[in-house]
């Protein structure tokens, strides 16, 4: 049988196309460097932290950024920059946990909502229930119920935005439910199992990912309040929550206390934000189809 | 017969991923007032982008006009400043599209949005303007206007939207009327109608006419003269009698050859090879040659000009290099 | 199954949606459709006419509201669901858009390769060299493999399309307009493409389209819809040259024939009424110009007039 040759040359393949415009991303840049400096600082907090974090120096309290201790030191003679770097540890590891917890639970309920019809009604439905609260305000009373923990504050926090990572999943996959090469594959004797996780899961994802990063800067956020107010991870563990709470009662004293961990957690939110903002602009779908 | 338009040169680029990339390069082609023109060619040809640049409707960025010459009625079109642009484009030149829905503002009716195109353009009052709108829409055979006035684009086929397109089109009557594609959504019996319309309106306006379209039927049917398009450039044009009996460049005639439509009693249609070169894809020399049974080395020489053929037809091949 | 027996049969099949606010929409309302093995049967007819929907039926991708549909012999709407997935691999599709129908996250081999690990068929190797042939057959090459559909023009992404519904050595491909959103330089491409397949591996074709001339190049038998039900069927030849029905004459007359000087294309008038409330009577009759009374009253039967041609018009005369 003879065929013509219809195809002519490819361009030779481009690999890795979004990260190279990841990388071209000027935001996404300034947000990935802010963001990994945290990470590299809570990862080698042994390393970086110059006294151990729990450390008690009484001759040493209130001293002010300078040498010996480049922070300064708090109301109990612990050295800010170590309690920073543990506390970094920890605040990130909340948030880590609780994007991953939100992530797989809210990327499981989202799947079986938008492809399966029946559960849809049910499943939503309870997810409108939680997401009738305000996040902080459910997260706070969960906290309180639990006891306070960091285990418990991840549970507490994964429960108030489980609905919001839903939510999300379901829309992309109600969209991409509908595609073409979905009911090909139907056609060709998929199963419903095949189907969610060779096609649906994969194409449903971007705008999840977008999401996780905004869902990790609330989660550091909301753990430094719980800390604040008393129902996260007890004193004297570090948190940046908790270093904010020691420190508010001095803060006309001894301003760095408090305001070291404030300017760690805005930090992070801001470089997690840009972040988001970077992914969604090389992730979404429509940007993608006009620039062809 | 007075030229309308001539548009001399014409490139236009687009700043993409990969760089600049040209998506028209030197476009010559012109009209003459009450003419049918047929634009024809196949995706990226650059046939839409060409009636975007009359309309000064380039999206720029990332689109540029970076040299060429478009003259309206003697008037210089690349120079006009927007406010200019937007008269013209009101009351002298229209343009009706493939997918009227796009074109048409969900949320407003279609009577107001006939109507404002006459109180802005013609200054008629509220109710003047929705008489007028009125008869419009019956002259371009909608059944019951007055009731479709107060319908909104959703409620209407697309048909009957197309109908609304070109009633707004042709509210200050215009000297030209760009219809790009404006009956490749519609069903072939719909078609139909919308091209009697199209003729009846010619006939009675006696504007000129610029018909961009992929289908070689609508052409033949509806045109006296056409242009083919291929890669970003004008591979031939001349009077539409002509150009389907003696078509010139090899790729008319290829293209020709290749419709079922014409291939009747043929087992196996002969088929064009290989595939339609993208904008920032195209070969040197001749941009068909790649997909030419007639070329020869001399073909990647360099971009072929027009070379008259008979009077009035071109074609861009240098078989006919004199 | 005996050796005349016809590879598909569909009978009264139909299928209506309720729809919000009360109201049915009959989308195919009460079709017979007999497809030969070795045909290409072409379903034409304008949007909404309910061709696309009647392919999806025949797919069992949509489930019918009534009517039967006999394939190789078995009841296909009595298989339960196990047994409908495994009769899939004789029955494949083709779709119209070259951009939706490829996920875009895979390669061209997932793609192609993909009904192949669905029915778990030879190891991954053999599945490798069972994809590259298939491209070969369809006039891409190994190199192609690895790459996404994104990479590719139309053409070559239908082809892509069609080497995945070959991979399984289907009998019975629905072809859902699988030309109409090409380029018209690569739609005889694809034209003769499929055609070469058809004889090499003796396929049977279920052909939707809308495009007139080409299916009168490329099938054997078409029937034509009109709101939900076939109101003509009859060899291709026969139909171009002798339409019987009022709306195959009407149809065949609005195509604008490429050629200049040829008589002009004649409108319909009016346009395709609701089919949430079709007219009483023959479907047609509100735009037909020979309608008579007795139209709005009796709905019109397919009648064989002559051998294989049948017709659903009062009208019509053998």
């Amino acid at each position: 049988m003879a065929v013509e040759a219809a195809v002519a040359p490819l361009a030779p393949p481009r690999r890795f196309p979004t990260l190279r415009r990841l990388f071209r991303h000027r935001l996404f840049l300034i947000g990935l460097v802010l963001f990994g400096t945290m990470v590299v600082l809570a990862l080698g907090a042994e390393l970086i932290a110059p006294h151990a974090p729990a450390r008690m120096q009484f001759r040493m309290r209130f001293r002010p950024p300078g040498e010996g201790f480049l922070l300064g030191t708090d109301n109990f003679g612990r050295d800010i920059l170590s309690r920073l770097v543990f506390g970094a540890r920890l605040s990130l590891g909340i948030g880590f946990a609780v994007v991953l917890v939100t992530g797989i639970a809210g990327t499981i309920i989202g799947l079986a909502a938008g492809y399966f019809r029946r559960v849809d009604e049910p499943l939503m439905r309870a997810m409108d229930a939680l997401m009738a609260f305000p996040a902080v305000m459910l997260a706070l009373a969960i906290a309180a119920a639990l006891g306070p923990s960091a285990v418990n504050a991840v549970i507490a926090l994964s429960v108030v935005y489980i609905p919001r990572t839903a939510r999300i999943v379901r829309a992309s996959v109600l969209v991409v439910r509908e595609m073409e090469y979905v009911q090909a594959a139907l056609a060709f004797g998929g199963r419903h199992l095949w189907i969610l996780w060779r096609h649906v899961l994969p194409n449903s994802l971007a705008p999840l990912i977008v999401q996780l990063t905004f869902i990790f800067a609330y989660a550091v956020l909301a753990e430094s309040i719980l800390s604040f107010l008393g129902v996260g991870p007890p004193p004297p563990t570090p948190t940046w929550g908790n270093m904010i709470a020691e420190g508010k009662d001095y803060i006309r004293e001894a301003w760095w206390i408090a305001m070291w961990p404030g300017l760690a957690i805005c930090l992070t939110v801001l470089g997690l934000n840009l972040l988001g903002d970077g992914l969604r602009d090389v992730l979404d779908p429509r940007l993608k189809v006009q620039q062809g | 017969m007075t030229r309308l338009i001539e548009i001399e040169d014409l490139a236009v680029s687009f700043r993409t991923d990969r760089g600049e990339v040209e998506a028209l390069s030197g476009v010559s082609l012109h009209l003459d007032e009450g003419e049918v023109l047929g634009v024809v060619g196949e995706s990226g040809c650059g046939k839409s982008l060409t009636a975007l640049a009359i309309m000064g409707l380039v999206p720029s960025p990332p689109g540029r006009i970076t040299r060429g010459r478009i003259a309206f009625a003697g008037r210089d079109l690349l120079g006009l400043d927007e406010a200019a642009m937007t008269r013209i484009r009101g009351e002298q030149i229209a343009m009706i599209f493939q997918e009227p829905m796009s074109a048409l503002n969900p949320v407003f009716t279609v009577g107001e949005q006939v109507a404002e195109v006459l109180r802005v353009h013609e200054g008629l009052g509220r109710t003047a303007a929705r008489e007028r709108a009125a008869q419009l829409l019956a002259r371009v055979g909608i059944p019951d206007p007055a009731r479709r006035l107060g319908q909104y684009p959703h409620e209407l086929s697309g048909g009957l939207r197309q109908r609304v397109m070109i009633a707004a089109a042709l509210a200050c009557r215009p000297k030209l009327l760009i219809a790009d594609e404006p009956t490749t959504a519609l069903d072939v019996t719909i078609q139909a109608q919308i091209l009697a319309l199209l003729a009846d309106l010619q006939r009675e306006f006696g504007m000129a006419t610029m018909l961009i379209t992929h289908d070689l039927g609508v052409v033949a049917q509806v045109v006296t003269r056409v242009v083919v398009m291929y890669a970003g450039k004008v591979v031939e044009e001349g009077p539409v009698e002509a150009v389907f009996e003696r078509p010139s460049h090899p790729y008319t005639a290829a293209l020709m050859r290749s419709i079922p439509a014409l291939a009747e009693g043929v087992s196996r249609l002969p088929a064009i090879p290989g595939t339609v070169p993208a904008p920032g894809a195209w070969p040197r020399g001749c941009r068909f040659a790649p997909r030419c049974t007639h070329a020869v080395p001399e073909c990647g020489a360099g971009v072929p000009p027009l070379y008259p053929v008979a009077p009035g037809h071109h074609a861009a091949c240098i078989r006919h290099a004199a | 199954m005996p050796p005349d027996a016809p590879l598909l049969a569909a009978q009264n099949l139909a299928k209506h949606y309720k729809v919000r606010g009360g109201g049915v929409l009959r989308a195919v309302d009460g079709v017979d459709l007999t497809v030969r093995a070795g045909d290409t049967h072409a379903l034409v007819g304008e949007s909404g006419c309910g061709k696309t929907t009647l392919g999806r039926l025949i797919l069992r991708l949509v489930e019918p509201t009534t009517g039967s549909i006999r394939f190789r012999g078995e009841d296909l709407l009595a298989l339960k669901p196990e047994a409908m997935r495994r009769m899939r691999r004789h029955l494949s599709v083709i779709f119209q858009d070259p951009y939706g129908s490829l996920d875009p996250r895979m390669t061209v081999a997932e793609i192609v390769g993909e009904p192949l690990r669905i029915f778990g068929q030879g190891t991954r190797a053999e599945r490798r060299a069972r994809v590259e042939a298939l491209l070969a057959q369809v006039g891409l090459t190994p190199a192609h493999a690895t790459r996404h559909p994104h990479e590719f023009s139309g053409g070559q992404r239908q082809r892509i399309g069609i080497a995945r519904a070959l991979a399984l050595e289907p009998d019975l491909v629905v072809c859902d307009e699988p030309v109409s959103a090409l380029d018209v330089s690569i739609q005889a491409q694809i034209i003769n493409l499929l055609q070469d397949l058809q004889q090499s591996h003796g396929l049977t074709y279920l052909f939707v389209a809308h495009d007139l001339s080409v299916v009168r190049h490329i099938a054997d038998r078409v029937s034509v819809m009109y709101l939900g039900r076939v109101v003509e069927e009859a060899p291709k030849a026969a139909l171009f040259a002798a339409p019987r029905h009022p709306y195959t004459r009407a149809l065949l007359a609005a195509v604008p024939q490429p050629k200049p000087g040829a008589p002009p294309p004649v409108p319909l008038a009016g346009e395709v009424p609701s089919p949430l409330n079709p007219p009483s009577g023959c479907r047609f009759r509100t735009r037909c110009p020979v309608a008579v009374a007795r139209c709005a009253e009796d709905d019109p039967a397919l009648r064989e007039l002559a051998a294989g041609h049948r017709v659903a018009c009062h009208l019509a005369e053998a």
